[in-house]
């Protein structure tokens, strides 16, 4: 899965080197400041599609929570309950897919909240994922607009993109989360 | 009859694995599957509960084919606790009994599922460890969460794959004990595989004993656990004795070539 995954990064790098390649050096520097992520160049005309995403596909994942609750239990046992586990999987990652791209292609890819919020959250509340996902939602929202807020503030009147902020405080954050494995929850 | 198994047979693209299986599985009985390892054992119980589909024959639950039955009415009908005690991702025990009700309920766990898990975490003793990890727990105590969650589907049939292999005499004895108790007061019927001969003679109603595939011999202890049949079957001389109408054997060496 992680080598599947290291494999798409690099060939859809390799894409987006040449895109930049080829275009004028204005294009790639909006690129670039796409790259890391930023809040700066939202406006409610982009807030109204990345709702109507949300609206549509968030119920289908919470329809599904309990489903993959069960997943937990390995494949033979959830099968033995019940659960199409082959079905369940490509589901939930088709949801999954068209909601990160939904709101990522608005804002860029503004790392590891989507990573370290799940976790946070479960440390405090358990697996249920039928708790899971809502709370982790408005709880990533909520250290989002933080995050947002220090980039804006902190170097004002400029401010720094919101990427770059978040991946400097969660990027150690995760590591000592990964190196400590509280609970083995993580 | 409960379970009705006719000429089921099941291979991988270039070995076969079981063939001519024919067995039938009555009500309130337990069934213990016996023979070495290979013999096809966990390939039959999985069989049974379409983990993996077998090529030729029929499996018949209360004379329904289970191939027709949707995914969630076949789990009402078979449970299942495969082998090992490994879990993929840890979740509390209360939260692992609770998903033997998947079945049962749609998204939203009544209070009523909830209660049949406090009440079957009361039957197995597992009580104080209701909000603990899974992980938490000893290999013993794990294989009765999983036990528990097979009881709390309520399913007529219930699959155990070497559900005591891993635990010490104490924990054997104590699931073994739950399964009978379970039976004689529901009425489901257990097939259990079990490696230990004289456990499995001890706690089931009758054996099936199985060879390279096949049923080599089925019906009660005094007549499937024969010198002959062990010495045929695991290449082992044995020393027979019987007590309370059930024979258990004694291993005394090797014999042949296996």
């Amino acid at each position: 899965m992680v080598l599947a995954g290291i494999g798409m990064l690099y060939l859809f790098g390799a894409f987006q080197g040449l895109v930049q390649f080829i275009s004028s050096p204005t294009t790639v520097q909006a690129a670039v400041i796409f790259g890391v992520g930023t809040l700066a160049r939202a406006s409610w005309a982009q807030v109204i599609p990345a709702a109507i995403v949300l609206i549509c596909f968030v119920p289908l994942l919470m329809w599904k929570a309990w489903d993959v609750n069960i997943l937990a239990a390995g494949d033979e046992a959830a099968e033995s309950m019940g659960v199409n586990t082959a079905r369940t999987r490509v589901l939930v990652m088709l949801i999954t897919t068209i909601l990160t791209a939904g709101l990522v292609c608005f804002t860029g890819p503004i790392g590891f909240i989507g990573l370290i919020t799940p976790h946070i959250c479960r440390m405090f509340m358990g697996g249920d994922n039928r708790f899971l996902i809502p709370v982790a939602g408005f709880f990533g929202a909520a250290l989002l607009l933080g995050a947002d807020t220090v980039a804006r503030t902190v170097v004002a009147p400029e401010s720094i993109p919101v990427g770059i902020v978040v991946s400097l405080i969660a990027g150690p954050l995760f590591l000592i989360m990964l190196l400590s494995k509280k609970g083995g929850y993580l | 009859m409960r379970l009705k198994i006719k000429d089921m047979e099941f291979g991988y693209a270039s070995v076969t694995i079981l063939k001519n299986v024919t067995m039938e599985l009555a009500e309130s009985e337990v069934l213990g599957v016996v023979g070495p390892n290979g013999a096809g054992k966990s390939t039959l119980i999985r069989c049974i509960d379409r983990i993996i589909s077998p090529q030729k024959g029929s499996i018949l639950v209360d004379g329904i084919d289970i191939k027709t039955m949707s995914s969630t009415n076949r789990a009402k009908k078979i449970g299942y606790v495969p082998q090992g005690v490994a879990q993929a991702f840890p979740t509390t025990v209360f939260d692992t009994v609770l998903m033997g009700r998947r079945p049962h309920f749609g998204w939203w766990s009544r209070k009523e599922d909830n209660e049949k898990v406090l009440d079957m975490l009361e039957m197995l003793n597992l009580e104080q460890f209701a909000m603990r990890g899974i992980n938490e727990l000893s290999g013993g105590q794990q294989q009765k969460v999983f036990l528990a969650r097979a009881l709390t589907q309520e399913a007529d049939i219930l699959l155990l794959d070497e559900p005591v292999s891993a635990l010490d005499i104490r924990h054997q004895l104590e699931v073994l004990n739950v399964i009978r108790s379970v039976v004689k007061e529901s009425g489901i019927s257990v097939m259990i595989s079990i490696h230990d001969l004289n456990l499995a003679s001890r706690f089931t109603d009758r054996l099936l004993l199985m060879y390279n595939g096949t049923v080599f011999a089925t019906g009660p202890s005094s007549s499937v656990l024969t010198h002959d049949n062990i010495r045929q079957v695991y290449g082992v001389e044995a020393n027979v004795s019987t007590h309370g109408g059930r024979n258990y054997i004694a291993p005394d060496k090797p014999v042949g070539k296996k």
